[in-house]
């Protein structure tokens, strides 16, 4: 064999494994079998010769030294790229995350009622806020000179008056989408929560003139207070927590008689009414206030066009700004509406 | 209402060893909710929340009444020792037929009075029985005469007046409703202007003494002088009594008792009963004939009604016999009739209770509703086309709210009602908008007709925040003719960008919810040249643009808009098919071309899609000055280039420059 060749072959491979860093490897690669590379000579040099034996003991001998050549220049790369380069700077610190908005607590507040709601059956609807006196009223059996009817209590709207419903008001709570539901689906069975605006005039720290409500009902043959219990304290445990105790207390509404206010063991003196800092600010006597209830009331079915012989019912309304300050703990109900970020963001 | 009474009071009153924690729990499960106690000396007060129906607990006859029923209930042993409302009458006393007292009644103001004049009166401090009650309850003790017409009102729920006689001119006492102006100064050493129509005593010279139900007049009052006194037991007209005290802003313990109807049977214990605390502790003695006037009064009503619809209603059975003894320990009368049981209404419960419904309201709270079983309502299935209309258009309100507040929207709950100034600044016309005619504040005057206004004033409120996104999807209420406003429930967007930034989110939207938004010229009032019309689907949705100069002034930055029908966008929003669908093998090409006016991205693709029926869908890729760039998804004849074909009408028929190739 040619010495020449040899030794060459010899330092090449010496300059493999001797290669300061990664990019003199390749630089020394490509000078050996680039296409203008060292071999890419030999195999031209080699392709002239006109002896077949020298030709073909010298080609043998060029492709077992190529592949030694490659042997030794892939295993110094593999060096190479397993190193771990040293850093500078913390690793540790945090990413700067995209810039993310804010859903209103009271949006999610609705959605978790809805959701809830909707795994045993309720479907939602909506009705007017602005609305006849009628169905906010006289179909919920409030005459006209229930108190909740007068200028203290509820807004009134100047715009036009109806001969049959009488004048326009801001619905002062759902209800009134009970006797819209009943009159809508003629027949029951009804499963129906409301998720509305509504509006009285009030305006201090427990009260805003514009809040949200929750409406339940549920009208069927066979309806009965047991329904309304089984119902309300799932409603109670799937929202607040699995260890909340309900309990119905009597009340007074016109569309339900009998009427309940459903209360839950408070939440965070887990219904005891102290806690280590004495008593709790938040609930009276370890129970919390959720809201009214009760079972439709014989003359609302009647609006309705239903007959209270055949059918029975429940409902329910319940703020949602209410439910929400328990859950999320919102000392003061203005500032849900307030406009002010530094409210919007908190929730 | 809330009122305090001391445990005390109504232990004298009902015998039972029951403890003060138990007699909350178990009164607050069935009755009135006891919602805080009190330790004070030996005794406890109780904090009780009493629904506006039962005016007739909110004193100790009545929670005595209560707890006589509910108690038992849980097996405690109960006696009534003292029944105040049914122990006491007329007959009790003797009265001289003095005819020194003139009154002058309007039935339909007052329905009864009771009266009577009482003589040598000796004042002094009150028992250390009827001032620790008193302290406990949170009145303050004056004398012994003033203490008693409290005291009374405590355990009888009725309120009593009592007048110093000698400063009564001519012992006349007229009835009547008051004239808008008249003047009268009250107990509480402040003078109030009566709004009109309230219900108040003149006196014998024409002067005021008595603001009715809600304060004495101070010229009337029983000071250390007094000798003789007036005691006067009244009921009056509920709504009177509200009324005034809601527009005088004058209130009393009296007005919430009488503003929520009180029967006109109690006045006669209470009277009988005062007399006897008088006569006891003031000295007094009885000096006129009884004045009792009245019209007719209550005679029992009567319910029939089943152990079986009870038990219906309640949803578990419950015996005839539990029926009757619960009734009966409220105080109602109990016979059997036939297959029903007949119910007679007490007068304390003569006005809430009317129907067999009551009937059960009364058995199943004294039952227990802590009792009855927790039963999930039945499942139901109906099929709904409008429920399910609205229910995917909820969806899809979410899925678009998700999107936004993950990319940097903050979402705002505004009031419904806006502020002149509000409008004035979007130049809106406060005529066309639906007023508020009993309005709490100048802030909430008129039903929005746009979401703008609100974003905006929440951008000026919170101009320390930088590159602010609101948004808010809210209904808008647009007047109809003799209908009630058509409430259209609307997104509004309102962000600190540019207009093509807001397009791209709009676009995003759109992606989501399936459809496809175009945009038309047009000039909003409101807005800078750069403002558009938004159609989703080829149907007019809203608009969008920038605020004029003088708006972004006063927020301090570039401020761009979108309004948009919510029920416009999620009505275009179609179904996705995307299984088993095969997609064709479109040719895509772009065309550069110079935007000419008169031939807006809108007119121009739908120009070119109705020339040429081959194209499928044409695409915005960008725009460098008033250049555009448009992507052409075609499927033409083979071999042909619907692009070139593009171009040359474009630039024949339509006279646009295209950029060569």
């Amino acid at each position: 064999m040619d010495s020449h060749i040899q030794s060459r072959l010899s330092l090449y491979a010496r300059s493999f494994e001797n290669a300061p860093s990664l990019d003199e490897l390749i630089k020394i690669h490509t000078e050996v079998f680039g296409k203008k590379g060292y071999f890419a000579k030999l195999f031209q040099t080699l392709a002239k010769e006109s002896d077949i034996d020298k030709k073909k003991t010298m080609g043998v001998y060029l492709n077992t030294e190529k592949q030694k050549l490659e042997q030794i220049f892939g295993a110094k790369q593999d060096l190479f790229l397993q190193q771990k380069e040293s850093i500078v700077g913390d690793v540790t610190v945090p990413g700067n995350g995209p810039s993310l908005g804010k859903m209103h607590i009271v949006t999610s507040a609705i959605e978790e009622i809805r959701r809830i709601y909707s795994r045993i059956g309720f479907y939602q609807y909506s009705y007017p806020e602005v609305e006849w006196e009628y169905f906010s009223f006289e179909a919920l059996n409030m005459p006209s000179d229930h108190p909740a009817r007068d200028d203290f209590e509820t807004f009134f709207v100047d715009g036009p008056v109806s001969k049959k419903y009488g004048k326009m008001v801001l619905t002062p709570h759902t209800s009134n989408g009970q006797v819209r539901e009943m009159l809508r689906v003629g027949k029951p069975p009804i499963r129906m929560i409301n998720i509305a605006r509504c509006y009285r005039p009030n305006w201090d720290v427990t009260h805003v003139p514009m809040m949200h409500q929750f409406e339940g009902l549920c009208i069927d043959r066979g309806i009965s207070i047991q329904h309304l219990k089984g119902t309300m304290s799932y409603f109670a445990r799937e929202f607040f927590g699995y260890d909340v105790k309900t309990r119905l207390r009597p009340h007074n509404f016109e569309f339900t008689e009998p009427s309940f206010e459903v209360d839950i063991s408070c939440i965070h003196c887990n219904g005891t009414g102290t806690t280590d800092k004495g008593k709790c600010r938040i609930c009276k006597s370890g129970w919390l206030e959720l809201g009214g209830s009760g079972l439709v009331h014989p003359n609302v079915l009647k609006a309705g066009g239903i007959d209270s012989a055949e059918y029975s019912g429940w409902a329910f309304g319940f703020g949602i700004e209410r439910v929400a300050m328990i859950k999320y703990q919102i000392d003061d109900i203005r500032k849900l509406y307030s406009g002010e970020l530094r409210y919007v963001l908190e929730g | 209402m809330n009122i305090l009474l001391p445990f005390s009071s109504i232990q004298r009153r009902l015998k039972t060893d029951i403890s003060v924690e138990e007699f909350q729990r178990i009164l607050s499960l069935c009755g009135p909710s006891i919602e805080r106690i009190e330790k004070v000396d030996n005794d406890f007060v109780f904090d009780i929340e009493v629904t506006t129906n039962r005016i007739d607990m909110a004193c100790v006859a009545g929670i005595v009444q209560e707890a006589n029923a509910i108690l038992p209930q849980f097996g405690k042993k109960v006696a009534i020792t003292e029944h105040l409302l049914t122990d006491y009458s007329f007959a009790d006393l003797d009265f001289p037929n003095e005819d020194v007292l003139h009154i002058e009644n309007d039935f339909s103001l007052s329905p009864r009075i009771t009266a009577v004049v009482m003589d040598d009166i000796v004042i002094r401090e009150s028992t250390a029985e009827i001032r620790s009650f008193l302290e406990k309850v949170g009145v303050r003790p004056i004398n012994n005469i003033v203490d008693i017409s409290n005291y009374l009102m405590y355990l009888f729920g009725q309120p009593v007046h009592i007048f110093d006689y000698d400063k009564i001119s001519g012992g006349t006492l007229k009835i009547r409703k008051s004239i808008k102006g008249e003047k009268i100064a009250l107990l509480d050493e402040k003078t109030y202007t009566l709004p009109g129509n309230d219900i108040v005593i003149e006196d014998g010279a024409g002067k005021l003494i008595d603001l009715c139900g809600i304060m004495g007049g101070k010229n009337s009052e029983v000071d250390k002088h007094t000798t003789r006194i007036v005691l006067f037991v009244p009921s009056y007209s509920k709504k009177y009594i509200r009324k005034t005290s809601m527009l005088t802003a004058a209130r009393s313990t009296a007005s919430s008792y009488y503003e929520k109807g009180i029967d006109t049977a109690r006045v006669e214990p209470t009277f009988v009963y005062g007399v006897k605390l008088l006569v006891e502790h003031g000295k007094a003695q009885v000096s006129s004939r009884l004045v009792d006037m009245h019209e007719t009064l209550y005679t029992p009503r009567s319910i029939s009604v089943t152990a079986q619809y009870i038990t219906d209603k309640i949803g578990e059975k419950v015996d005839e016999m539990v029926v009757k003894t619960i009734l009966s320990s409220l105080g109602f009368g109990v016979m059997h009739k036939d297959a029903s049981i007949q119910v007679t209404v007490p007068f304390w419960r003569q006005f809430d209770v009317f129907e067999p419904h009551d009937i059960v309201e009364e058995v199943a709270r004294i039952y227990g509703y802590h009792t009855v079983k927790e039963v999930i309502s039945p499942f139901s299935l109906v099929r709904d086309e409008q429920v399910r209309a609205f229910e995917e258009s909820y969806r899809a309100e979410i899925a678009i709210k998700t999107y936004l507040c993950n990319t940097g929207f903050i979402e705002m709950y505004n009031y419904s009602m806006q502020s002149l100034d509000m409008l004035s600044s979007f130049s809106s016309d406060p005529k066309s908008h639906l007023r508020i005619t009993n309005p709490i504040s100048e802030d909430l005057i008129y039903m929005r007709q746009s979401i703008m206004p609100s974003l905006y004033k929440n951008m000026l409120d919170n101009t320390q925040f930088e590159h602010l996104s609101l948004f808010e999807i809210a209904n808008v209420y647009i007047p109809r003719e003799n209908d009630l406003p058509n409430e259209v429930r609307t997104v509004g967007i309102l962000m600190q960008d540019t207009l093509t930034s807001l397009k791209n989110t709009l676009q995003h939207c759109a992606a989501l919810l399936n459809t496809t938004i175009e945009y038309k010229n047009t000039s909003i009032i409101y807005a800078t040249n750069e403002c558009v019309e938004v159609y989703c689907n080829g149907v007019f949705a809203g608009n969008a643009g920038r605020l004029l100069p003088a708006l972004e002034h006063h927020a301090g930055g570039q401020l761009v808009f979108a309004q948009i029908s919510w029920d416009i966008l999620a009505a275009q929003t179609r179904v996705k098919q995307t299984l088993l669908q095969k997609k064709p093998q479109y040719v895509i090409e772009d065309i550069t071309y110079k935007y000419k006016s008169g031939f807006e991205w809108f007119t121009l693709v739908s120009k070119l899609k109705g020339a040429f029926v081959e194209i499928q869908n044409i695409e915005y890729r960008d725009q460098y000055e008033d250049h555009v760039t448009m992507r052409l998804y075609t499927i033409p004849k083979k071999g042909e280039s619907m692009a070139k074909r593009c171009v040359e009408y474009m630039r024949s028929e339509l006279g646009i420059e295209v950029k060569a190739k």
